[in-house]
């Protein structure tokens, strides 16, 4: 279990620092502003947190090297989804010994990542990031490892649309983000399901799906090593 | 095993949506209003002509519909009408689920796995309200629905739609939700019900991404079409 990513190890380095500070100088209150949205209105939308996604408000941006604004969250979602594309990659040359319904997922997953990729870089054009060096340390060439770090990933992309979406400007890509944040979530769930057959891992944080800020899910991909 | 519709729903107060599936003008009117950018009084707008027009009956969701108006600010009124569209489907979900839960079709791993989501869909349902509410609306009232329920299949079949429809239906909404708040909180129920959805093609062994790598939306009128045949 050596290569699990695991969200609740937060490690404060540069990147984390410089997500706190493109927070604050972009505050959700200036954004508020900016949508044109009321002050009321956004007021009472903070409160309905609380009911809903408590810790959305605290969902950071991706840090100041991806890029600026809306650049910058797509730039985020296309290193993540290159990390998932490469590892997916990784696990179909691999020929791995799957169950029937593990190759199923695989065949999807690859499929679905790999066209995610290819629509991020399309819509970043010459701002999109170059693609990372990966070292997966054979967790996509066993297929236990495979199973089970494919699982967090999944959810790990969730967590990362959900918490960036609302920071979103521009509509068009809202509706992209989450067009595939959903995908995303359906890869989580089936896996969920092939790991625990009995079902607590299809919606592991229950009938709401957690956010989660840049940095913490940035911390979590660097406690795994798999960017190099 | 049929399901007629209960008793006690069938006196229920026809909520908004409810009534603008059975009255065209109305809906073409609100769906207009709601794929408008600068929707700033659309809320106050539709929800008025929702209570008058209900001018036959003085039915609880007219006066539902005029104490939302009064209390919602303009700009999140828009906001309002898109979490009581969720709160109507998400109502038709756990009306359906409860009845898959009675009906006793389903046992063991699968049983408990559609308990599970029936709490999810009846947690959707409260939080919806609440987020009505937060907002300075009046939640809608819950519909009164009817759903085939035969044979495991045909219900498995069935979940697998209305879990599809219903993510594909949030999607539709992602462009309107003005508040950023909103949105974080309308999504955070999304995903879940896209989990359901990819859960159930397993199960029904139907695609778990039916839409390919990217998922699609449905707009209001589609849905709303979708869902008909299950309003009592």
């Amino acid at each position: 279990m050596t290569y699990t990513i695991n969200l609740d190890e937060i490690d404060v380095d540069g990147a984390v620092s410089e997500a706190a500070h493109e927070v604050s100088g972009d505050t959700r209150l200036g954004f508020i502003k900016k949508a044109g949205i009321a002050g009321g209105a956004a007021m009472s939308g903070g409160a309905l947190l609380s009911v809903l996604a408590p810790s959305a408000l605290a969902a950071g941006r991706p840090p100041s090297k991806f890029g600026r604004g809306d650049i910058g969250i797509l730039n985020y979602a296309l290193t993540l989804e290159y990390l998932e594309a490469a590892f997916y990659n990784g696990a179909t040359a691999a020929n791995l010994p799957l169950t029937a319904q593990g190759q199923a997922f695989l065949k999807v997953v690859t499929k679905d990542e790999n066209a995610h990729v290819a629509f991020l870089k399309k819509a970043l054009g010459s701002k999109a990031v170059a693609e990372p060096k990966f070292d997966f340390k054979g967790a996509n060439t066993s297929a236990e490892m495979f199973m089970t770090t494919a699982q967090v990933l999944e959810n790990t992309g969730v967590h990362a649309y959900s918490g960036q979406a609302p920071n979103i400007k521009n509509v068009a890509y809202v509706k992209a983000a989450l067009s595939i944040l959903t995908i995303e979530a359906r890869h989580a769930s089936v896996i969920g399901l092939l790991n625990e057959p009995a079902g607590n891992d299809i919606a592991p944080d229950g009938p709401f799906d957690t956010p989660l800020s840049a940095a913490k899910v940035l911390a979590a991909v660097k406690g795994t090593g798999f960017i190099l | 095993m049929t399901s007629p519709p209960t008793e006690e729903s069938v006196e229920q107060p026809a909520g908004i949506v409810e009534r603008l599936v059975r009255d065209d003008f109305d809906r073409k009117r609100f769906l207009k209003m709601v794929g408008s950018a600068g929707a700033t009084s659309f809320g106050a707008f539709a929800l008025a002509a929702c209570g008058s027009s209900s001018k036959s009956t003085s039915t609880a969701a007219g006066t539902t519909a005029g104490t939302a108006t009064a209390a919602s600010t303009a700009s999140s009124g828009g906001d309002v009408a898109i979490l009581n569209y969720a709160l109507t489907l998400e109502y038709l979900e756990t009306a359906f689920y409860a009845k898959v839960v009675e009906a006793g079709l389903f046992t063991g791993k699968v049983g408990a796995l559609v308990r599970d989501f029936a709490r999810q869909e009846a947690s959707h349902v409260a939080a919806l309200k609440a987020a009505v509410q937060k907002l300075g609306g009046m939640p809608v009232a819950e519909p009164a629905s009817k759903f085939p329920i035969s044979s495991a299949t045909q219900v498995a079949e069935l979940a697998y739609t209305v879990e599809n429809l219903g993510a594909a239906a949030y999607l539709g909404q992602a462009g309107n939700i003005q508040s950023p708040e909103v949105l974080a909180s309308a999504l955070a129920i999304h995903s879940v019900e896209a989990r359901h959805a990819a859960t159930l093609g397993t199960l029904v062994k139907k695609s778990v991404t039916p839409d390919g790598a990217f998922a699609k939306p449905a707009d209001m009128s589609t849905v709303l079409a979708a869902v008909k045949p299950f309003l009592a």
